[in-house]
This record gives structure tokens, sequence and C-alpha cells, in this order.
């Protein structure tokens, strides 16, 4: 009898440790800013708490899942449109944001950091803002290729790309890049392009780190990568360059990109979380961060970490990533469909 | 690769995987059976270590060399086919060491021979002998090896799941994933029938089952030494000294981390659920099917548990997403019961399958009687009798509960895909960060993460222990 009661007592106070883990658990996100952070955690997290530690707004982060690509935060976000979760988007890119704007996701704010970000990188109605890119560039193994604009485009030019890398264009900044391609290609001559360059043996592996630690270990020569990955693989050690890539003369200036979600009901907090990121001091703490992000507002130069002045003087011939996005939906739905012919 | 050659490419691998595996497996438990009694526990802890190594450290390990092969394709597939062959053949060989005692014993099938019966009778014996157990071990080794999609993801090795991810980069409604997940389910089928029968035998204790013994040749038992050394050195040894060098170099960023104890909160918290809702399911089911229905109530009450193990995590989450987005269960989106129910989806098979072996190990003969020392009436007996039921079953229960929390702890594709915003437990930050490719930082996260169930089960013993010391003094 007494065994008996001693079970069930011990089997309800199981039960309720764990509504009451779970509670507390759920009270994380109550009275939280949420925010859907599609840029690299190991870098955003650091930023997001000290804004929390500055405001004592609490922000629950909730990364974008790489593993399961597709259910990214943008896939994510247009799923729950009708019963929005998430406050703030900060998104690694620019076109997925631009895509969410089209869909009536985002609302306008236009506040004090919307002002000090060039046109080229903002929405004219302020749904979203573009700030800190990254640059997409060559990525040289400088054992195996010498490294200069000469060097690089014979060998791109040339009939075997097998030592050559580039990100699966489907996802991330690669889409991006293809994307600026399909406008400036036209339909026809991309898919001629792209055609041609898998015939020429180019590697298409799963994303711009990998393209770093292939040609960073000298399985490839070089590739296409951002710059921030280009960065990691130089702090660890190898023995990597890089170069712009351009196209018709200007380079590729991929920002991060913040917004606001329709429906928000923490606006005010909201606000505050986008004005902090789109500020001078955001922009060059994630300039001196390892993924060395080049800051698109007017900040003091000197404050600057060397290997990143040029990068900001990269940025300023940047092509407009503004004019690419409707190209995007048809470059992804190209894509899928080649990916899975 | 079109969905129909991805299906194919995984029907083919997976078959080649079950197949290679179930023969290994027969030789394994054959040298198994041969060592000495007191060399058995270290024979079962060397061939069963590899299937207890999560996805994230082979991949941990594997990834950039599985990048490496970009040249060679071909190398890469091998290479991963090998490793899940690796951390799949210990599945098989308990299914074969810890089943029922067939109906048909090897002296049934010898005299039939004898009788020249025809070849359906024959072959009905056959079916009703030990064969049937390797059937249901090639199957499931097919079911694990067509479902494996985490490690598939991290060494990109082609297949239906690496399919269904790229499928749905642009967004797939419920319906089409629904449809899209269809076949997979349909081809495995076939396969799940057998596991389901397997897992629908009344244990069936046999006290007076006469074990086979069989002598294998000399090389058979060399090639089964060298299989489990190249398989631990594969699978726990290489990727241990990786973890090992990769502490050296992390140890320094994971103190800088103050979100790591949370995300390992995180983790436990949903394994322990986890284990209290598929072996409680678990428990329950065997207590009706056993008591209350027949046998084909009970296969169809089997049947409807395991189906959702069937669609594998991937496929399952989505729909399990998909679903609380409609409007009568939006309210539970951002709650922990869509990530609960997934979990308890995809544990719930591989619970069910432990504990039918764990039946099948035999219950002691002492049991009885230690329940009559408990409900004595002195102190001293009752204690002694507590004493005496873990020794003899509390042990393994125990284990099961841990593996089957270690299973839900390291579950990473549902937490991302179903996890409510606030909840991030370490193996999917894991994860996430190993396809970023910030490979150096994260070996001290990634041995620290591996230690804290081994601690919590070594806290358990502890106490236990002390408790059992301090009652008895």
């Amino acid at each position: 009898m007494f065994n008996s009661f001693l079970r069930s007592a011990a089997v309800i106070l199981v039960l309720v440790v764990f509504v009451a883990a779970w509670m507390l658990v759920s009270q994380r996100s109550e009275d939280a800013l949420i925010v859907y952070c599609a840029h690299d955690l190991i870098f955003a997290k650091q930023i997001l708490e000290d804004f929390e530690a500055e405001t004592g707004i609490k922000v629950v982060v909730v990364g974008d899942t790489e593993a399961t690509k597709s259910l990214g935060l943008v896939q994510r976000l247009l799923r729950e449109m009708n019963n929005p979760k998430c406050d703030v988007f900060w998104n690694n890119q620019v076109l997925g944001t631009m895509e969410l704007a089209g869909a009536g996701v985002l609302q306008p704010y236009k506040g004090t950091g919307y002002e000090r970000i060039p046109d080229q990188f903002k929405d004219a109605d302020g749904r979203w803002t573009g700030f800190a890119g990254r640059l997409r560039v060559w990525i040289i193994n400088t054992e195996l290729m010498p490294v200069d604009e000469t060097g690089v485009e014979p060998h791109f030019a040339s009939g075997d790309l097998s030592r050559m890398a580039i990100a699966n264009p489907m996802y991330g900044t690669t889409l991006s890049h293809f994307s600026l391609l399909w406008n400036e290609l036209g339909e026809e001559g991309i898919k001629e392009w792209y055609e041609d360059l898998k015939h020429r043996g180019c590697k298409i592996v799963p994303g711009n780190a990998t393209v770093k630690n292939l040609v960073a270990k000298g399985v490839c020569d070089f590739g296409w990568t951002d710059t921030d990955d280009f960065f990691v693989g130089l702090d660890e050690g190898a023995l990597v360059a890089m170069l712009p890539i351009r196209h018709e003369g200007k380079t590729i200036c991929l920002p991060n990109s913040v917004a606001m979600i329709q429906g928000t009901n923490r606006r005010d907090d909201a606000a505050r979380l986008i004005d902090y990121l789109l500020s001078e001091k955001v922009e060059l703490k994630l300039a001196r961060s390892a993924s060395r992000q080049v800051p698109l507002g007017s900040v003091d130069e000197s404050e600057l970490p060397e290997e990143v002045k040029p990068l900001a003087n990269w940025a300023k011939e940047s092509v407009d990533v503004t004019q690419f996005a409707d190209a995007r939906t048809q470059c992804l739905d190209w894509l899928q469909a080649e990916a899975l012919k | 690769m079109s969905w129909i050659e991805a299906i194919l490419w995984s029907v083919s691998r997976a078959a080649v995987v079950a197949l290679l595996g179930t023969l290994i497996a027969t030789g394994v438990l054959r040298w198994i059976e041969a060592l000495p009694p007191a060399r058995k526990a270290w024979g079962w802890c060397s061939v069963l270590v590899p299937f207890f190594v999560p996805s994230l450290m082979t991949g941990y390990c594997y990834r950039d060399t599985s990048m490496a092969l970009v040249h060679f394709p071909w190398l890469r597939e091998f290479l991963y086919g090998l490793i899940v062959t690796m951390q799949v053949v210990p599945v098989a060989v308990v299914i074969l060491a810890f089943s029922p005692t067939p109906a048909t014993s090897a002296a049934a099938l010898y005299t039939g021979r004898l009788f020249n019966l025809k070849p359906s009778q024959q072959w009905r014996l056959i079916v009703n002998s030990r064969f049937q157990y390797h059937i249901a071990a090639f199957c499931l080794l097919f079911l694990l090896s067509f479902q494996e999609a985490d490690l598939a993801a991290l060494m990109q090795a082609s297949g239906w799941t690496e399919w269904m991810f790229t499928k749905h980069a642009a967004g797939l409604m419920l319906g089409e994933t629904m449809r899209l997940t269809l076949w997979p389910v349909l081809i495995q089928l076939p396969f799940f029938i057998p596991v389901l029968f397997w897992l629908g035998k009344d244990s069936n204790l046999n006290s007076n089952a006469i074990s086979h013994f069989f002598r294998s040749p000399k090389w058979m038992n060399g090639a089964v030494i060298l299989w489990l050394i190249a398989s631990i050195l594969t699978v726990v040894l290489v990727p241990g000294s990786q973890l090992v060098l990769g502490i050296r170099v992390g140890i320094g960023s994971l103190f800088q981390q103050p979100s790591v104890p949370r995300e390992i909160g995180d983790a436990l918290l949903i394994a322990a659920t986890t284990i209290v809702c598929a072996i409680g399911i678990t428990a329950t089911f065997r207590w009706m099917a056993f008591r209350k229905r027949g046998r084909s109530g009970t296969l169809l009450m089997l049947f409807c548990l395991l189906l959702p193990g069937l669609l594998g995590n991937l496929a399952l989450g989505l729909i399990i997403a998909g679903i609380f987005q409609t409007a009568p269960l939006q309210f539970a989106y951002d709650t922990p019961l869509p990530l609960i129910l997934g979990e308890v989806g995809v544990i719930l098979p591989k619970t069910m399958i432990l504990f039918h072996c764990v039946i099948c190990m035999g219950v002691p003969a002492s049991k009885h009687f230690i329940s009559l020392l408990g409900s004595a009436v002195g102190r001293r007996q009752r204690i002694s009798a507590a004493e005496l039921q873990w020794q003899t079953t509390g042990r393994v229960r125990f284990a099961v509960v841990t593996i089957v929390g270690f299973w839900a702890y390291f579950e990473v594709l549902l937490p991302s895909i179903l996890a409510m915003p606030g909840l991030a437990p370490v193996g999917l930050v894991l994860y996430n960060n190993l396809h970023y490719g910030r490979i150096a930082a994260l070996g001290a996260k990634l041995a620290l993460a591996l230690l804290i169930p081994f601690l919590v089960a070594l806290v358990y013993l502890l106490l236990r222990r002390f408790c059992s010391r301090f009652s008895s003094v």
C-alpha cells in the first residue's frame, strides 16, 4: 500500500518537474523580442547579447538551420505569415528578404539607422535595410596559382575547371550571385554558361565554407566564396589569397539585411534593435569580428581594421543588388529543376 | 539525379548494407558465442560501441574527408556506405542474439531434410526456424540504412533524403511533402512487416531452449576480429582522436559561450521527456498487447505506433510542422508539443526493439523469489531484495533508459524543424555549426556534449550505490 503510494507520488513528482521545466523554457520567449537570424550565429550572438545588455530588452534568437536548408528562415517566415512568431528578421543576404517584402511579410520602418545606409542597399519603402556586407571573391591557393586577375581569368576560361569549386548555387550568397548572372546573361545564357561550367569539371560543393576548405587544403586550386569564409581560412593559417569577383567591372557586395515583421506586437523594441543593428557601432563591431563584414554606412575609417579598408573601397564599386530580386525566384526554380532532373 | 533515381540509389545502397551487415552479424554472433564467459562482456562491448557513436561525431570527423574526395565521388559513397554498415551491424547482432526460441529447431530442420519434404513444406520449416530472425535483421538494417539522413547530409551522400532537402529549397506545401514521402514509405513497408512480426512475437521464454553452438572456422573468426577492429578504428577511435585534438583547439572558445549550459539543459530536457513518453508507451503497449488482445490486434496496434517512424525524421518533422500550421492546431505551434510528438515518433520504434531484445534476454528464474523477498517484513530483507532486483533486472532497464535518452539527446533534424523559439539543444547547435564548416572551434563543445549523458548516468549510479549502502547500514 505504502509502496504504491510512493510510486504514484514519484510519478506525479516527475510529471510536475517536466511540466515546470517546459514552462520555464516556454517563458524564455514570452516577454522577449524574437529574432530570426540567418547570419552565422557565432558572430551574431555577441552583437545581440550586447544589445540585450545595453537596452535591457530580452532577445530570443532562432538561428537558421543550415542543416535543413529549405527550412531556412525565409521559408519559415512565409509559412508563419498568418500567424507570425518573429519580430525582427536579420538575414545574412538580401534577396530572400526582398522576396518576403514582396509577399507582404515585412512592415516598413525608417529609423535613424535607415538614414545612414546608401540607397543602393535599402528598400525605398523601408521594408528592409542592408548593412555590413560581404564581397564575392575568388579564393586562391597561393602555392598552386598566381594571385592576380591575369592568373585567375585564363584558368577560368580554360577547358579544364576540375580544380575549381563553387558552392551549390541554390543557397545563400551563391544564389544571389547566380541571380545577378541571370540578369546579366539572360535565361538561356546562364543555362548554357552553367552547363559549360559543369562540363568543364567545376566542382559544386555544399557551401562557401567548403569551397574555402578545399582550396585551403589544396584539393582545389581556386574557387568562389565570400570574404567572411576567406578570412576564416586566412586566420587558420591557410595559404590563401583573394580577389574580388567582378562583372562588367563591378564587384558584388551582398549586405546583411534587417526587417520588421508585419504583425509584430513589439514594434518599439523591434525598432530599437533595427536601429542598433544599423548603427555605426555595430557595423564597426562586425568589421572587427572574425568575419570582417564591410560597413556600408559612413564610419570612422581610422577605426577599421587594415584588411577591411580595401574591402570598403571594393564595396563602393558594387553592383546594385536590389536590381536582381525578380531574377531570384526564376533562377531558384531553374536551379532546383536542374539539381533534381 | 531524379526522384526515382535517388530512391533507387538509396534502395540499392540499403540493400547492399543490409545484406553485408546481416552476413557479418552472423559471423560476429558466432564469434561472441564461442568466447569464454569471462570475455563475453568485452566481446559485446566491442561489437556494440560503434552503434552508439552519434552521427554528429562521425560527421565531425569525416565531413572534411568526404569533401576532400570531391574528385572521387564514388569513393565518398563507398566511405559513407562503409560507415553506415559499421554502425548498423551491431543491431543485427542484437536481433540475432536476443530473439525468442523459434518454433522450428535446427534438429527439426535436419529431420525435415531427411524426410524429403515438399519444397513448400520445407520452406515453411525454414521460415519458422532461426532464419526468420536473419530476415528480420536484414529488414531492420535495410530500414535503418534507407532512412539515414544526418550523416548523409554532412557527407553529401546521394539518396532520397538529400533529394528531399534540395526539393525543399523553394518551399513545399504540406500536401506535396506527404505525396513525396509516400514512395519511401511504400518501399519500406515490405521490409517493415518482418520486423513487425518479430516485434509482435511473444517472447515466450523457453527455459528449456537448446542453444546452438557453431564453431566457426579460424579464418572466419579472423575476419570477424578484423572487421571489429576496423569498425572501432573507423567509427570510434579516429573520430575520438579528432575530438581530443579538437578539445585542445576549442577549449578557449568553450568558456566564451555562456549559452552552452542552457543548450545542454535543453537537450537533456528533450531526452528526459522522450524517455518518459517512449518507454511509457512501450510498456503500456506490451502490457495491453499481450494481455488483452489477440495476435492480429497486437500487430495492428504495433503498425499504428511504428508507422510514423517509417517516414524518417526529416519527412516526419515537415509533416508535423505543416499539421501544426493548420488552423485547428495553430495554437500549439510554438509549444513543445510538435517536437515531443516528433521525437517520440522517431524514437519509439527503436525503443520497442530494445525492449523486445531485453525481454528476450530472459527473466531470471529468481524474479519471483526476489519479489517475495521484497514484500518481507524485515527491513534488511527488503533492502537485499532491492539490491538483487537491481543486479538482475534493474541494470538492464537502466541501460535501456540511458540508450533511449542518448538517442533523443543527439537527435538533430527534428529540433531544427520543430523547436519553438528559445529552445536550442546542443546537438542542433553543433550540427548547424558543422554545416557552416566551423570545424576547429567545435571539438571541445562536442566533447562536452558527449560527456554529459555519461556524467548523468554516472551520477545516477553513484547516487544509487550511496543510497543502497546508506540504507543497509
